[in-house]
């Protein structure tokens, strides 16, 4: 019986852990206010979302769990929900894990939860045009990031790959959004009058967040694999090397490298000779 | 950045297993409460977890001089826009002032309302810090293993806390090599400047870490990571009768809070 020796790549978990450091430290650097729940915009919030594309949903989401996890034990002040922050970016991360690979429905279904505990409170019930440009918003760019957006993304030029991702981002940052809500409102009960005016600044401050997280994204996916890490939807089927191919590309390797030594020592010999008879 | 304070007070020696039930049990509680008496007995037993801890209040107070601005602003925003019965001002907007003149008011009812969430949020706040100045970050770990989370993700935990440090000091090194350049925009600029300035900082950074990373995965695999599923530990924690004793007063504590927050 035929064995499959290939196995498909998988993300190593030392990658998970560096990045939810990186998440970590990130969220000490400065960061910028955010209206409404009291919460703040810095670079881990760039990082959240670009886990998910580069990892996967699953990975990444536990990267970013993990990460504002410990942003929140070390720099608490940054943590406007207490220990609850970390769900934030890991629902940010697992909804563009999904909606990166063409996924939609996790995206959608995450939002309609949002809306759905959102609409518990009187004060959200009042405030109805926020329901409609933050979470109708959402969810109809869900589906275009998923569909319109993944196509985008997977062209090779450079202003295509980055309205994709902004594309793909931006319904990421409202389920993030949804999430955090769930909590804001638990703890602060903002009055319905602040939703009104949030209404508009909450959609204004996720097209910035998308933005900022493009200008780093677009970078980081091209840049990666052209160091050896290969990161990203396109590098998710890539087979990995199996130890006998490995064994096979070393021995490879090293033949190659003793015939190119032994041709140059030639070379040089007939070189010399050829010296020595002029 | 919060760090562990090493001491031998009470607080210190309790089992981390306690300790994260505690904060656990603790926040849900201040969640779900909207009462100045229960939030007010919450907080003062963090505040003698504090005292038994040793850690002088200084290290709170400077932390907690972060949080002023975001209670203030809690603070401002229900005084504002949560109405009430008992007029203070009104209008906040004077008269002549056009289009919004004669708009606003603020009630006590929302002052009160603003400063019990306000009082809320720095509860939660002061909690956090004393759970990791007291506890090692391995025992920690271990206290997440004992309590049911898989041993790779207490040590996805504990590494990542541990790189921390790490890529600050390159955060550093990277700043002032982009100072050398002449590119100030992370200390001398505007908001704007420092979101454009910020892919400079990052992608070096995320670069070399990914690079790491994968040395760090060559290194955990040589050394055969987690292919024993079962492990043991060098230090070992165990519940003792202080512990137990501890986590009852808590659940007893929660539980008392909770039937006080359900009778006010």
């Amino acid at each position: 019986m035929r064995q499959n020796l290939t196995r498909k790549r998988k993300t190593h978990f030392a990658t998970i852990t560096v990045w939810a450091a990186l998440m970590a430290a990130a969220s000490m650097l400065p960061s910028f206010p955010i209206l409404g729940g009291g919460g703040n915009f810095s670079i881990s919030y760039t990082l959240a979302p670009l886990a998910g594309v580069m990892f996967g949903p699953i990975p990444g989401g536990l990267a970013a769990l993990i990460g504002d996890f410990i942003g929140t034990l070390i720099a608490p002040h940054t943590a406007n929900v207490g220990i609850f922050t970390c769900l934030t970016g890991a629902s940010n991360a697992f909804a563009a894990g999904y909606l990166s690979r063409g996924n939609w429905k996790p995206a959608f279904g995450l939002i309609v939860l949002s809306i759905g505990s959102w609409l518990l409170y009187p004060a959200a019930r009042e405030a109805w045009i926020y329901s409609v440009t933050v979470w109708c918003v959402g969810l109809v760019m869900a589906l275009v990031g998923g569909t319109l957006g993944v196509y985008l993304f997977e062209k090779k030029r450079f202003l295509w790959k980055a309205i994709g991702l902004f594309l793909i981002l931006y319904p990421c940052y409202i389920v993030a959004q949804g999430i955090n809500c769930i909590f804001v409102m638990m703890l602060m009960d903002l009055p319905a009058d602040l939703l009104k005016v949030l209404a508009f600044s909450v959609p204004a401050e996720r097209l910035v967040f998308s933005f900022a997280a493009v200008i780093i994204g677009i970078p980081l996916l091209m840049g990666l694999p052209k160091i050896g890490v290969f990161v990203g939807p396109a590098y998710d089927n890539l087979e990995e090397e199996t130890e006998l191919d490995r064994q096979m590309r070393l021995e490879y390797e090293e033949n190659r490298r003793k015939r190119d030594a032994m041709q140059k020592e030639c070379a040089e010999k007939v070189f010399c000779q050829e010296e020595v008879r002029s | 950045m919060i760090k562990y304070h090493a001491g031998e007070s009470f607080l210190h020696k309790l089992d981390p297993r306690v300790k994260i039930i505690m904060l656990l049990i603790l926040t849900i509680l201040v969640f779900v409460t909207r009462n100045f008496p229960v939030l007010g007995l919450v907080f003062l037993l963090i505040m003698i977890c504090w005292k038994v801890s040793g850690i002088s209040i200084r290290e709170l107070g400077g932390y907690l001089k972060l949080l002023v601005g975001l209670v203030l602003f809690v603070v401002l925003i229900q005084t504002l826009f949560q109405g009430g019965e008992t007029i203070l001002i009104s209008p906040i907007i004077p008269d002549f002032v056009p289009l919004i003149g004669g708009m606003g008011s603020i009630a006590v009812e929302g002052v009160l309302f603003g400063l019990l969430l306000g009082f809320r949020l720095m509860v939660i706040m002061c909690l956090m810090p004393l759970i990791i100045m007291t506890t090692r970050v391995r025992d920690l770990a271990l206290g997440f293993v004992k309590l049911g989370l898989p041993y790779r993700y207490a040590f996805m935990i504990t590494t990542a806390l541990n790189q921390v440090p790490v890529l600050q000091e390159q955060i550093a090194t990277i700043t002032d090599a982009q100072k050398l350049r002449a590119f100030t925009a992370f200390e001398d600029g505007g908001t704007l400047q420092k979101l454009k300035s910020y892919p400079a900082l990052v992608v070096p950074l995320v670069m070399g870490s990914m690079k790491k990373s994968t040395l760090i995965g060559t290194a955990m695999d040589v050394r055969s990571f987690g292919s024993r599923p079962k492990r043991t530990y060098l230090h070992d924690i165990a519940m003792h009768g202080a512990d137990w004793a501890f986590l009852c007063f808590i659940l007893a504590f929660c539980a008392g809070m909770f039937t006080l927050n359900v009778m006010l």
